[in-house]
Order: C-alpha cells, then sequence, then structure tokens
C-alpha cells in the first residue's frame, strides 16, 4: 500500500508541472486557436530568470516563481501586441510558422546569452517530509503545492471572474462574443499574458528540481501538447485531468516496466483514448 | 608534327586546369614552413563553454613547442575553424582544413558526436586524428576507423574506479544498480560493469532510460524496492543532478554513491553540501603528482591565471603526442598513423597506447570523491582517505 501511494505522489508531482504547461497552451489554443511552438522557450524563460536570481543576486528560488510569472506575464504581453496581434486574420498555418520562427529565434538567444552548458543551484527548500512511509522532498511538495495554486486560480479565474467568462465566450463563439461587446484584442492580451507567465513559473519550478539549459522548455511542452490534445483541445479542465492522468500512468508504468516500455505503453494508451473519444476527455465534438 | 587529337586535347586542357585548380588549393610546402595541425573546434554553440578549455590547450602546447624551437627546426601553427557544436560543420571544417589549409594532422574536436562525424573526413583524405574529448568508445567499434584514435580515457571504463572502491571498502554492501541511458557510451560501459560486479561477487541489476529523461522517480522506487544499497549512474550530467536530486527528495540514502560526471564542479553549485561524499571519475587532475603534470598546470597557471580544466589537459596532451609523433617521423601521414597505432606515448594524461581499434587503453578514468566542497582523486597512489559509507543526505 504504501509503494502504492509513493508511485502516486510521485505520479502527482510530474503531473501537476505537467499540467501547469498543458494550461497555458490550452488557454492559446482555446481563446485564440493559436498552437504556441514557443511554449517551450516561455518555460526556459522561468527557468533561467530564477537561477539567475538566485545565482547573481543571492534571493531565494521560491521567490523567483512569483517573479517569473510576472517577468512571463509582460513577455507575453510584449509579444502578443509586436508579434503575434499583427498575424490575426492571417491562415492558422501562418501564426502557427510565426510562433515556430519564434521558438527558434528565443532557443538562439538562450544559447547566444548562456551557452550550453548546464546550470544549476542547491539553494531552496530542502529535506523530506514522511507520512506512513510516503516519502516527498519538500522542493517536490512544493512544485505541487504552487501547481495547485496555479490550477486552482486559473480555473476560478476562468469559471468566476469577468473576464474568464469573456475568455470562456471567446472560445466558445468569436464572433458571437464580440457582437456581445467583448473587447477580443484585449481579452486575447490577457490569455495570451496569464499563458507565458504560467509557462514561466512551470520553468522556474523546474529550476527547482532539475538543471537549466535552453533547452529546459523542450522536453517539457512536447508532453504538454500531448496532453492538451487528450484533455481536449482548449479545454483547460481536460488538460489538468490528462496531465495527472498521463503523470499517474507514467509513474506505475514505468515501475513496472522500463523507461522505453512505459513510453511506449503511455502513448498506445493514448492513442486508445482518442479512438474512443476523438475530441479529447472534456473537448466538445465540434471543437 | 602529329595534330592533337579532340580526344587529346580535352585531356590536356583537363590536366592543365586540374594543376591550376590544386596549385590554386595547396601551395607547395617548404622546409622553413610551419608544421600545420588543423583543429575544428565548437567556439559557438552548445559545447562552447567548455571547448575554448580545449582551445587553451591546444595554444598552449603550441606556445611551448615554438618556445623551444619548433619540431625538426619547423615551428607548429594550429588551425582551427568554429563548428558551431555542429557535427556537420565540423565535418566540412576537417575537409578544409585537410583540403585548402594543409594540415599534416587533425587535433580533434570538443564531443564524441563530432569526433565522430570527422572520423568520416579523415578516413576519407587519410590523415591521422586524435580525438581529444571523445570518451565514446563506440565510435570505434560501429566502424573500422584507421586514422583516428582515441585521446581521451574510454568510456567503457566509467564504472570501473568506482568498482574498484566497493571492492576495497565495500564490506557487506552487494547490492549493485547500474543506471544506465539508451546511447551506444553508455550501454557499453553498463556491459563491462555487469560482468565486472558479477565477477566481484555482487548482486547487480541494470535500468535503462530514454536520453533526456528527467523523471527517475519510478526507477528510484525499484532501486529502493530490491533493497539496493549500492548506485552507479552511467549517464550525462543532466539526467545524473535529477536522478541525484530525487533520490535526495525520495529521502533513499544508498551506501555508496557514483555518477560518472561528479567530479565537474558544477557539482557543488547543484547539490550544495550533498555533494559530500559522492564518487566520480575523472580523465585528468591537476593534483595528480607527476613531473611533467606539475609542469604543465604550472605553465597554465602562468598564462590563463587560474587551474586548468580536464579539457585543456587533453587537449596539451594530444599536442604532446603528436609531437612526439613528428619528431619520430617527421610530416609522413602513414608514419604517424602507424607511430599513433603502435607506440606508447607519455602525455599529461598518461601513457598514450590504443588497442587494434584505435581505443584508448594507456590511460583509464580516475576515481574521485567529494571532501569538503572540494573533489579529490581516491584510491590508487592517492593517499586521500575515503569517505565510507556515503554521509546521509541533508
Amino acid at each position: 500500500m504504501t509503494l502504492l501511494l509513493q508511485l502516486v505522489a510521485n505520479g502527482l508531482v510530474v503531473g501537476g508541472l505537467l499540467g501547469l504547461v498543458a494550461l497555458g497552451l490550452a488557454l492559446i489554443f482555446g481563446v485564440m486557436r493559436v498552437v504556441n511552438f514557443a511554449h517551450g522557450e516561455f518555460i526556459t524563460l522561468g527557468a533561467f530568470a530564477t537561477y539567475l536570481l538566485v545565482n547573481n543576486l543571492g534571493l531565494s528560488p521560491l521567490l523567483g516563481i512569483p517573479l517569473s510569472f510576472v517577468l512571463g506575464a509582460a513577455v507575453g504581453a510584449f509579444v502578443q501586441t509586436v508579434i503575434i496581434a499583427p498575424t490575426a486574420g492571417r491562415p492558422e498555418l501562418d501564426v502557427l510558422m510565426v510562433t515556430y520562427a519564434l521558438s527558434i529565434a528565443a532557443l538562439g538567444l538562450f544559447s547566444q546569452a548562456f551557452g550550453g552548458d548546464f546550470r544549476s543551484y542547491s539553494q531552496g527548500p530542502s529535506g523530506t517530509l514522511d507520512i506512513g512511509g510516503v516519502v516527498v522532498g519538500w522542493r517536490s511538495l512544493t512544485v505541487l503545492l504552487v501547481c495547485l495554486a496555479f490550477g486552482a486560480a486559473t480555473m476560478f479565474l476562468m469559471q468566476r471572474a469577468r473576464i474568464g467568462i469573456a475568455l470562456r465566450a471567446l472560445a466558445q463563439n468569436r464572433d458571437a462574443a464580440a457582437t456581445c461587446g467583448i473587447d477580443v484584442r484585449r481579452s486575447e492580451l490577457l490569455a495570451f499574458s496569464l499563458a507565458v507567465g504560467l509557462a514561466a513559473a512551470a520553468g522556474s519550478l523546474v529550476s527547482l528540481i532539475g538543471t537549466v539549459t535552453p533547452n529546459v522548455g523542450h522536453e517539457w511542452v512536447l508532453d504538454a501538447f500531448v496532453v492538451v490534445v487528450l484533455g481536449g483541445m482548449g479545454s483547460i479542465g481536460g488538460a489538468i485531468i490528462a496531465a495527472i492522468g498521463l503523470g499517474l500512468i507514467h509513474s506505475f508504468a514505468s515501475f513496472l516496466l522500463d523507461d522505453s516500455w512505459a513510453k511506449i505503453l503511455t502513448y498506445v494508451l493514448i492513442y486508445a483514448a482518442l479512438l474512443v473519444r476523438p475530441q479529447g476527455l472534456l473537448g466538445r465534438a465540434d471543437a | 608534327m602529329r595534330k592533337l587529337s579532340r580526344r587529346g586535347m580535352l585531356g590536356l586542357t583537363a590536366a592543365a586546369v586540374s594543376a591550376t585548380f590544386t596549385d590554386g588549393l595547396r601551395t607547395p610546402v617548404s622546409a622553413a614552413d610551419p608544421i600545420k595541425l588543423g583543429a575544428s573546434l565548437s567556439l559557438t554553440g552548445r559545447f562552447s563553454d567548455s571547448a575554448k578549455y580545449c582551445q587553451e590547450g591546444y595554444l598552449l602546447w603550441s606556445e611551448q613547442v615554438n618556445a623551444k624551437g619548433g619540431i625538426g627546426g619547423r615551428q607548429v601553427q594550429i588551425v582551427i575553424y568554429d563548428d558551431e557544436s555542429n557535427p556537420d560543420t565540423g565535418r566540412v571544417l576537417a575537409e578544409r582544413l585537410i583540403d585548402r589549409d594543409g594540415a599534416t594532422v587533425i587535433l580533434g574536436p570538443y564531443s564524441s558526436p563530432i569526433t565522430d562525424a570527422i572520423g568520416t573526413a579523415v578516413e576519407r583524405a587519410q590523415v591521422p586524428m586524435i580525438g581529444t574529448i571523445a570518451s565514446d568508445s563506440s565510435i570505434w567499434n560501429r566502424r573500422k576507423l584507421r586514422w583516428s584514435f582515441q585521446g581521451f580515457p574510454s568510456s567503457d571504463f566509467d564504472h570501473e574506479g568506482f568498482l574498484n572502491t566497493v571492492k576495497e571498502k565495500g564490506g557487506n554492501a552487494k547490492k549493485l544498480a547500474i543506471v544506465y541511458e539508451e546511447a551506444p557510451f553508455s550501454i557499453a560501459a553498463k556491459d563491462w560493469a555487469l560482468a565486472k560486479a558479477k565477477e566481484m561477487g555482487l548482486t547487480v541489476e541494470a535500468y535503462g532510460y530514454n536520453p533526456g529523461a528527467q523523471d527517475f522517480r519510478s526507477i528510484i522506487e525499484r532501486i529502493v524496492a530490491a533493497g539496493t544499497e549500492l548506485v552507479s549512474m552511467g549517464g550525462y550530467y543532466q539526467p545524473s543532478i535529477a536522478l541525484t536530486r530525487q533520490m535526495i527528495e525520495r529521502g533513499y540514502n544508498p551506501v555508496a554513491y557514483h555518477f560518472i560526471q561528479a567530479a565537474d564542479g558544477v557539482t557543488k553549485d547543484a547539490l550544495g553540501k550533498n555533494a559530500e561524499g559522492i564518487f566520480g571519475r575523472s580523465a585528468w587532475e591537476a593534483s595528480v603528482d607527476t613531473p611533467a603534470n606539475k609542469a604543465f598546470v604550472e605553465s597554465y597557471k602562468a598564462k590563463f591565471n587560474r587551474i586548468p580544466s580536464y579539457h585543456s589537459a587533453a587537449a596539451f596532451a594530444a599536442g604532446q603526442v603528436f609531437e612526439a609523433a613528428l619528431k619520430a617521423k617527421g610530416t609522413d601521414r602513414a608514419a604517424i598513423r602507424e607511430f599513433l597505432a603502435t607506440q606508447s606515448i607519455e602525455s599529461v594524461l598518461g601513457h598514450f597506447k590504443v588497442n587494434a581499434k584505435g581505443q584508448q587503453e594507456g590511460y583509464h578514468y580516475l576515481a574521485t570523491q567529494w571532501h569538503d566542497g572540494v573533489s579529490h582523486v581516491v584510491g590508487g597512489a592517492s593517499k586521500q582517505p575515503i569517505i565510507w559509507p556515503k554521509p546521509k543526505w541533508t
């Protein structure tokens, strides 16, 4: 039983982080119908920002989480205004290529600025929490709690706040929403900023439990794309459920099998799920 | 006078054009010209941080040789191009170094993938190369390479130092886990370690992971469930740190822990006090007490005002090996190749000696361990005491 709970705890940590990344992707796709290939680079942004904060300014990495969120949101607002918004009305493939180009350019910038070597820090929460034989490190617990907090806040915003309702209206029917007086440009700006802020916060958390390189975002974003598809394109709730599900499946599968087979099994299960529900877990059939 | 046929005319024209182009590309060499050694180095891109240390080693070696009057009365000149950390670019640059610059030999690039790519170019042109920073021995297993020689200790022996320490200090610890990446160099090292561990009477289990993996929690659970006491990780630095951190987070304290990249100074930044007692392996350490090594460290410090890294030492060693070959055989490439393939040559890394495949056998890795924030050589001739068991994670 302890082993079972340990595997659940392990799966939740990975799933939580994946969910935070996927949340932003789902938000951008749901509201703007944009597949953001540059999302991984925003994770990298948060990871490097936190690393610099800890290494150069001697601050706590925990401070890096909100600061990365704010920095990410600001960069997101800039990118949306200067790069994404001018492509409004262009074919989806054009916008996709713009985000792809942005990803390549950002990766180049990170490589130029920081080189290819790994960076890491040891400051921050340390020690473990033992609950009835289930051991979770404080770093992992921090990751899980922060992901829960960001996830809950985003869900609250989407369900209860006026702007969240506007974003959901945009996701359901863009033209009808605009006709009802919703400011589309402002709403898109907010959605993109929020999504990039979440990605940067996720990057900050990644730096807490891993290492920082210019490629660090790429390693997470591919799985996050899978989560978004599995959850239902653009569905925020679906993305969260799919991320946690993927984290748990991977945790159990890689315990029972080796890493390669676990990955194969995970993707076979995803394929099977999409055969049964092509629209994803919580996606609409017409999405 | 016999008239030239059209075919004869074409032949003569082709010969003239060919001679003109060849002359244009390669200037005739005179005895006063420097001996050119070519190098493609990753001066930009993801390997640039480490490759610059390589460049320093090459330049220091050439300066010292030239200060002593060169080789056979000729100065040496190292022609270096930037391969941008890209294997394909490295291969193209090696062809340029050979065809256009007339490099007699090629000093190896940074990293195994680029060495592998350049290996193709030097085989085709039949120019000797020393793989300065190529630990991946599988390069020499996958195909027959006659002109490339491994200058770096072979990755096959990645776990050797740790297993020797286990033999000496292990006591009752009999269960070993080898964690390895599904990549040729790591698999070869794992295979060597499995055989060696079984020979030592250890119960050993190997755990593979996919390249790029960052989540080792399930592997750790399997290691814990098996009651494993000794862990040796044979992957790259990034997954090694991820594995270590997740072991700490899990509160799993093996009796002894080794990861092959641990000697790198970044380990201290990444793990802080938890680095204490972790074993690693190192191609070279400044503290190794030989006259040649001391002289190298002093001259490097005098020039660059810091202690050299193993990258610089390996580059300097590659220069020393070529120096011996050029002194013995002149600039005859085939004779240099033969010399490198058969001789034992002293360098700051140890005695360069390759096997029939061209893989390094003269020197292996040194075992290291972190003591009070410093990575020390342990075992062998070292007097440094070994911390055993590993202190518990904090």
